[in-house]
């Protein structure tokens, strides 16, 4: 169990992060830099706090968990299902997005098509966030009761309160700025969890040779791609089509959590660069991940729950200090989702639909304290309904059913906007309804349609492809925005020299 | 006019990078501080190591970070 140095570094970060981000109150003057660090974020933060904002405590244990189960296949979320997007985005679209000075991906859309489609699109994330939160509040509250003990009550109250707090007083750079010190730790603490793993069961060698010997049914553990047939939920057709084309596109191409940080780049450089370092660091995560699983497979073959792996590890194989620090990273992770999808959910709500519908024109001033306000609106929402999945176990399945309806459809026309400028305002609406309809059909016909129970990988490719064949087929017959205002909105179509004309 | 507007920005944004660096040089210094006082809670040998390395690396983060916050700005 934790010893007191444990218990004190514990408290420590938790107190300490607050601090750091009432800290950087004093850099928050206007709504610019509350919800994009003033546009002066470098890139190696930035970098960091996608990999942290993507990943979170829930994840390192889930995939750990997963690796304990299945071997090294879930590995193929972070190395082909998400550096190949990563290092697109980052030379196609992310200089696009920048260039046009924007807040949101909804904005973009509203700007390449017309308003109806970004109204919808932010409509869409907005309540997706929302939702979510009261979820990772939940699963915050018992991963933290199995770590430390808390009672599920006093998890959600402290963590609502510091991630809150600075989240409300720092904006994005507070949330970018504790992201690079959670990655920091992870990485040194997870680095640590893989030697001292290492040194108990012999080595990488060592390691190959006991879980090849524990028999038949580990006998898949080493293998990256598995068939089509396992059974287990890495088929290689699922992860190339439905993880790799479309879901990790979509994530983070057209995620305004992952996005938005690349938007408080201090330049277009900085912005590109960013993607890149984070998939730099995205292909070293699973080493991070996956080995404490296999090892723990070794050490502890008796485990009922594979999700018990990673905590295991650390409990049973740090040394104090840096167990507490390491179970500090897992409070911190948490953190780090909650306070990304704050401060998403809050730009998309003032800049989308408040500064467009209920209050235009207004002074920079008013819209800081209303993205201020809402960030508060949507914490107590999240911790008033994390409760209800405690009742509802499927609530989790159900966010994911959610995503997995406008995801595929919002990256057909974002994509289709961005590569082709012949896409028309009303082929994108087109394909954005008809593509979010397929996906609802699709889960109405499930059981005909698909053999597998939770069809998410597939019902996003295939929504994709009918939303991208439905922009096309309206496009041909409609007529496009003029070129003069598709530049710098298209990619190759370079952006007007600044003399006021649009 | 342009040029000292964009040495101005150019300014602010180092004077908050220096401060910005600054704190987080000294919260990681902290905390690689705590893990290397560990080392005498620990009682095996490769646990004891295990620390060192781990607080010797956060150390220089911490270390370079600082003296990042200390770096003077480029002249343009």
């Amino acid at each position: 169990m934790l010893t007191g140095v444990d218990y004190f570094v514990v408290t420590s970060y938790l107190v300490g992060t607050l601090l750091l981000g009432l800290y950087f109150k004093k850099f928050v003057h206007s709504s610019t830099d509350f919800f994009l660090g003033g546009r002066m974020l470098p890139f190696w933060a930035i970098g960091m706090s996608i990999v942290v904002s993507d990943i979170g405590a829930t994840d390192f244990i889930g995939v750990a968990g997963q690796a304990y189960r299945h071997g090294i296949s879930v590995g193929n979320f972070d190395w082909i299902g998400s550096v190949p997007a990563m290092l697109l985005a980052a030379f196609i679209f992310i200089p696009c997005f920048w260039k046009s000075k924007l807040y949101t991906i909804p904005e973009y859309l509203g700007r390449r098509y017309n308003d109806t489609v970004r109204t919808i699109a932010s409509l869409t994330w907005i309540v997706f966030f929302a939702f979510s939160l009261g979820n990772i509040f939940w699963a915050s509250a018992k991963l933290l009761n199995e770590l430390m003990g808390w009672p599920n009550w006093f998890s959600i109250i402290v963590t609502a309160t510091v991630v809150g707090l600075y989240t409300f007083c720092g904006g994005l750079t507070a949330v970018v700025m504790t992201d690079v010190v959670q990655m920091i730790i992870m990485f040194i603490g997870g680095g640590a969890v893989v030697f001292l793993g290492f040194y108990h069961v012999g080595g990488l060698s060592g390691l190959v040779e006991k879980v090849s010997a524990m028999g038949q049914a580990y006998e898949q553990h080493f293998d990256l791609i598995l068939p089509v047939d396992t059974k287990t939920p890495y088929p290689w057709t699922g992860i190339l089509f439905g993880l790799t084309f479309v879901m990790s596109m979509a994530y983070m191409i057209g995620n305004q959590k992952i996005v938005q940080r690349c938007f408080s780049a201090k330049n277009e450089w900085h912005a590109k660069a960013s993607m890149i370092f984070a998939a730099f660091l995205k292909m070293l995560i699973p080493i991070l991940v996956l080995f404490p699983g296999l090892i723990a497979l070794v050490l502890h073959p008796e485990m009922d729950d594979g999700d018990k792996a990673l905590p295991t590890l650390i409990r049973t194989l740090l040394p104090p200090g840096l167990r507490g620090l390491m179970f500090a990273a897992f409070i911190a992770g948490l953190m780090s989702s909650i306070d990304s999808l704050l401060n998403s959910t809050a730009t998309l709500w003032t800049k989308d639909i408040y500064e467009k519908f209920i209050r235009k024109g207004d002074s920079d001033q008013h819209y800081l304290m209303v993205g201020r306000i809402a960030t508060v609106a949507i914490l107590l929402l999240g911790v008033v309904t994390s409760p209800i999945n405690d009742r509802y176990e499927g609530i989790y399945v159900a966010i994911q059913t959610f995503l997995s309806i406008f995801q595929g459809p919002i990256f057909s026309v974002l994509l289709l906007g961005i590569l082709w400028k012949g896409t028309t305002q009303w082929g994108g609406l087109a394909g954005l309804v008809g593509g979010m309809m397929s996906s609802g059909l699709m889960y109405w016909f499930k059981g005909y349609l698909f053999t597998i129970e939770d069809p998410f990988v597939y019902v996003s490719w295939w929504s994709f492809v009918a939303a991208t064949i439905i922009t096309v087929s309206v496009s041909l017959f409609t007529q496009p925005h003029p070129e003069i205002r598709l530049q710098g909105l298209v990619y190759r179509l370079k952006p007007l020299q600044t003399d006021g004309v649009t | 006019m342009d040029e000292q507007d964009e040495q101005t920005s150019g300014d602010l944004e180092q004077a908050r990078m220096s401060q910005i660096n600054m704190a987080l040089g000294v919260f990681i210094c902290f905390f690689a501080s705590v893990v290397l006082i560990s080392i005498f809670f620990t009682e095996t040998f490769v646990g004891k190591m295990t620390n060192l390395g781990a607080g010797l690396i956060l150390v220089a983060v911490g270390a370079i970070m600082i003296w990042r916050s200390k770096a003077k700005p480029r002249n343009s």
